[in-house]
């Protein structure tokens, strides 16, 4: 047998490929309908459309941050100012608006027009200054934390017109703006992750830096537009998030940096780069606010709510790894002799 | 300098390079080396560590710039700024860490970095079409273009570099050190692979510490020593003692 | 006879300039210590806070006490705001080291901020209290909140509606809380007063609680909106506190439950506001503001040898809408001190 082997064995051998490619992106939609089904049973307020609604929602600005954090973590680096962001971005959005009588638009531009020069100065300071950009976005997210309660004296701002309250509490039918935008925005970043050029070389940057410098790739350019990218989906959830609350305050959204980057890991992206996608991640902030959802519907014990969340995150990773293939239930348990 | 006595008139060196230096700090790791590769030969490139073997090829790649000296491809005069100004002029390079990306697999290794794009996508139907094409002609055997190479051996992970070299085109194919990493049985598939790349009109330069290899396929052999050529011979008409005498420093005469 | 003649006039002049100089430089002295002792010596106060980033009301109280400094005149404040009880010692430890005039405190937790306390009292520097006292430790004056005090108001308006709620539907009322701390001992007590009154008020409700928001914002609305999809009926519902209950009422208004009765607490601009719309239906002003302004200048005259006074009681106000229309038509009167009618029109004017 020459060549790339018989024209059969290579049919057969592409779709295995195919098919466990198929799982690795989507297993962990699998461990969220097995959650589904399960609080369907539990409750009889859980699967009504009402609630998923508000599930995906209640999902909404934080999965916009948690793509951002996926895209620049494939690409080998790591975006932990991402929260800090948003409440900037909301910060400025309403200090232009409310507090200057500033138009909608204006508020708008200027609140993800300083997301981006925070996303740019992330790339700026990783790149050319070498910093590790775990540190470099460790400062920013103090910078801009800082910066949100400067701007706004610590005091929440509210109160916005409706033409801007539109975009956090609209709705086009059924459904809620956010998760409209947000839907957009997985959809894009999906393209240009899975077919795009620049896609590619975001994988190649994040899989091995050597290769693709050897292989002429413009590797600071893909890192700078990440971190760009990824402060403009920052911005872009600050914008809705305040929108939502009618308000903007330095705090609001604190908690949203723990809740991206888990629902990044349960999404099955590597922190290590090079591997992982939009999808998973998509999965993972569901499964989160699910859980959040079936805990207030379930009306457990508030102390119960970090052992929980814990416990599920440990489960849906395991399954997820198992879906993979790159664990057996075997391997659980030690010493089980192979066979 | 010619591959045969009395052949007719000389032809163009694919890449030639005349007084090429290169220091790093206060070693001089080339003083003033001259080295030509001709059409359709394989040349062997050797010496002892520290000899200047990495240095020379970074070099000729375009990853480095000498201090001094000249580069010429095909009789003109060029300057690389980059590895990708090289491949552009011709020349391929197989690291010898192979500088392949784990997670993609076979079709995106091989493609890596000049993915074809059709209506601003990515062509994966053509980079797989493509990719099963040059492994065919190199005659290796891989179950699918679409593992991702961290399934696979060294020695396939051997050929899917090479055949990234050879599908980006180009006159002259460097190999740093294609063997050193495999067993027997891998190593000498590896090796068969590179005989069978002498049919398609390439020059090739390999560069190796094992002289077996070297004698499997060589048809000159080259020596460094010191940073500079210590000599060149033919590899018919030599043995492996007269190329480990010149390694490791004893003149046995012959020209450059 | 003429040389002594003028000797005894030298030394008279001399002697009489010596005299006025004497009184004069005495009485300068007199003076000096007079000021010094009095109303506008230089003071160094540490003000030391819980996190006021996180929560609004505590905002309040650093903003009242700032105000207050800058309007006494010569005060230098050097404040500090934190999460963790460890981190209020260690700003305390630090004012101690930085030898500041008095030290004004609000702690989150009363037994581990008391070493640090009798540390200060060590030291010789006077220590005043604010909301929350530590359990040991000598204070010259304190100035506390009686939180089961607030709870108490808050619950017997809550029991009103518990038991109004009962009577039209029958059955066992549902008591929804959106909870917003379990560490805060100040929630702690509130709880209390609340359960006490409600029991009080003769109902024994179903409680539905959600997790903690910690006063974040858009926890708050994700809790409440989820609260409503699983309580067809609520009866009563307290969103604890004020930036927590405009949430709630977003949420009730997605959800078109809007005629749920629901409660506050702090007394902020937006909720008053929201109260005279009929949106909120109750909130407990918690004059922090002005409580802090009163701490401060307790511990100024403490640092300034002036009289101050030794203990008080936060004033506290509940207020639903009928009160607050009456309190604006000038047909309810506001108890001496407390600025509810200003509070109101401003909330009236739209909070600008």
């Amino acid at each position: 047998m020459t060549g790339i082997a018989h024209r059969s064995a290579r049919t057969n051998a592409e779709t295995r490929e195919a098919v466990k490619r198929f799982f690795r992106t989507g297993s962990i939609f699998i461990a969220l309908a097995l959650l589904w089904t399960a609080l369907a049973f539990a409750s009889p307020y859980f699967f009504t459309q009402q609630n998923i609604l508000n599930i995906l929602l209640q999902s909404s600005t934080v999965g916009i941050l948690a793509a951002g954090v996926t895209l620049v973590l494939i690409a080998g680096e790591i975006d932990i100012s991402v929260a800090s962001v948003q409440a900037l971005a909301a910060t400025v959005s309403a200090t232009v608006i409310i507090t200057h009588d500033g138009s909608v638009a204006l508020g708008i531009a200027a609140g993800i027009l300083v997301a981006v020069v925070a996303g740019s100065l992330n790339g700026y300071a990783t790149i050319y200054a070498r910093i590790p950009s775990f540190i470099v976005t460790l400062a920013m997210l103090g910078i801009a934390q800082g910066a949100a309660f400067l701007v706004t004296g610590g005091q929440a701002i509210g109160e916005f017109p409706h033409s801007y309250g539109v975009l956090g509490q609209g709705k086009v039918g059924p459904v809620p703006v956010p998760v409209i935008i947000a839907g957009a925005v997985y959809l894009v970043l999906h393209l240009l992750l899975s077919q795009t050029p620049f896609g590619l070389n975001v994988y190649a940057v994040g899989g091995s830096r050597n290769a693709s410098r050897l292989a002429g790739l413009r590797i600071e350019r893909t890192i700078m537009t990440v971190f760009v990218i990824s402060g403009a989906l920052s911005g872009l959830a600050g914008i809705i998030l305040s929108a939502r609350l009618d308000a903007a305050h330095g705090s609001f959204g604190a908690s949203d940096l723990l809740d991206a980057v888990a629902a990044v890991v349960i999404g099955g992206t590597s922190l290590f780069g090079g591997a992982g996608g939009v999808i998973g991640t998509l999965g993972g902030v569901v499964i989160i606010s699910t859980i959040r959802n079936g805990l207030v519907l379930l009306n457990v014990e508030a102390f119960w709510t970090q052992v929980v969340v814990g416990g599920v995150i440990l489960v849906a990773v395991l399954l997820d790894q198992m879906f993979k293939g790159e664990l057996a239930p075997r391997d659980l348990v030690p010493g089980l002799r192979r066979a | 300098m010619s591959l045969a006595v009395g052949s007719g008139p000389q032809p163009q060196p694919v890449v030639e390079a005349r007084g090429v230096t290169k220091a790093y700090g206060h070693v001089q790791a080339l003083g003033g080396v001259d080295f030509a590769v001709y059409p359709g030969e394989t040349v062997a490139l050797v010496g002892d560590n520290g000899a200047g073997k990495s240095t020379l090829i970074k070099i000729l790649c375009g990853a480095l710039q000498p201090d001094s000296g000249r580069l010429y491809v095909g009789g003109e005069e060029a300057h690389f700024a980059s590895p990708r100004d090289a491949r552009l002029r011709g020349i391929s390079v197989v690291y010898q860490d192979l500088a392949l990306v784990e997670n993609f697999d076979v079709a995106h290794n091989v493609f890596l970095g000049r993915a074809p794009v059709r209506f601003g996508r990515v062509d994966r139907r053509r980079m797989a079409q493509e990719t099963t094409t040059v492994l065919t002609e190199l005659t290796v055997e891989l179950p699918s273009v679409r593992t991702p190479v961290r399934f696979l051996s060294g020695g396939q992970r051997q050929a899917v570099a090479i055949a990234r070299a050879v599908h980006q085109g180009g006159r002259l194919l460097i190999m740093d050190e294609p063997t050193a990493a495999l067993g027997v049985q891998e190593g000498t598939k590896v090796l068969q692979l590179i005989e069978g790349l002498k049919s398609r009109d390439l020059a090739i330069v390999v560069v190796s510490h094992n002289l077996e290899h070297v004698f499997a396929v060589a048809d000159r052999i080259v020596v460094l020593r010191g940073g500079k050529v210590a000599g060149s011979r033919a590899k018919a008409g030599s043995t492996h003692s007269d190329i480990v005498h010149m390694i490791v420093g004893a003149d046995v005469g012959g020209a450059a | 006879m003429t040389a002594g003649r003028k000797r005894r006039n030298r030394v008279g002049r001399f002697g009489y300039v010596a005299a006025i100089a004497a009184v004069a430089a005495a009485s300068a002295l007199v003076l000096v210590s007079a000021v010094g002792a009095g109303s506008n010596a230089k003071v160094r106060i540490a003000l030391v806070l819980p996190d006021f980033a996180q929560n609004p009301a505590i905002l309040d109280v650093k903003k009242g006490a700032e105000a207050e400094a800058k309007k006494l005149g010569n005060v230098e404040v050097i404040t500090t705001g934190n999460i963790s009880a460890e981190g209020q010692v260690k700003a305390i430890e630090t004012a101690i080291a930085a030898d500041v005039d008095v030290i004004l405190y609000d702690t989150i937790d009363g037994k581990a901020i008391s070493p640090a306390i009798e540390k200060a009292n060590k030291a010789g520097i006077p220590v005043v209290c604010y909301i929350s006292c530590a359990i040991r430790g000598n204070h010259v004056s304190k100035i506390e909140f009686d939180w089961v005090g607030i709870g108490k108001v808050e619950g017997t308006w809550l029991g009103k509606q518990l038991k109004a709620g009962q009577q039209k539907r029958g059955g066992t009322p549902v008591y929804a809380v959106v909870d917003t701390s379990k560490a805060d001992p100040s929630v702690a007590g509130i709880y209390k007063g609340r359960d006490a009154a409600i029991r009080a008020a003769g109902v024994k409700p179903k409680v539905v609680i959600t997790p903690p928001t910690n006063w974040d914002r858009a926890k708050g609305l994700a809790y409440a909106t989820d609260l409503l999809t699983a309580n067809p009926r609520i009866d009563a519902m307290t969103c604890n506190a004020d930036s927590i209950a405009l949430a709630c009422w977003q949420a009730m208004k997605a959800a078109g439950r809007t005629d749920i009765p629901f409660s506050g607490a702090n007394g902020d601009c937006a909720n008053l506001a929201s109260i005279l719309r009929g949106e909120q239906d109750f909130t407990v002003i918690l004059f922090l503001k002005s409580g802090g302004a009163v701490a401060m200048d307790t511990a100024v005259r403490v640092a300034r040898k002036q009289s101050y006074k030794k203990a008080g009681i936060v004033p506290i106000q509940g207020v639903d809408r009928q009160l607050a229309l009456r309190i604006l038509s000038g047909q309810a009167k506001v108890p001496a001190g407390l600025d509810t009618l200003e509070r109101l029109k401003k909330a009236r004017a739209g909070c600008k």
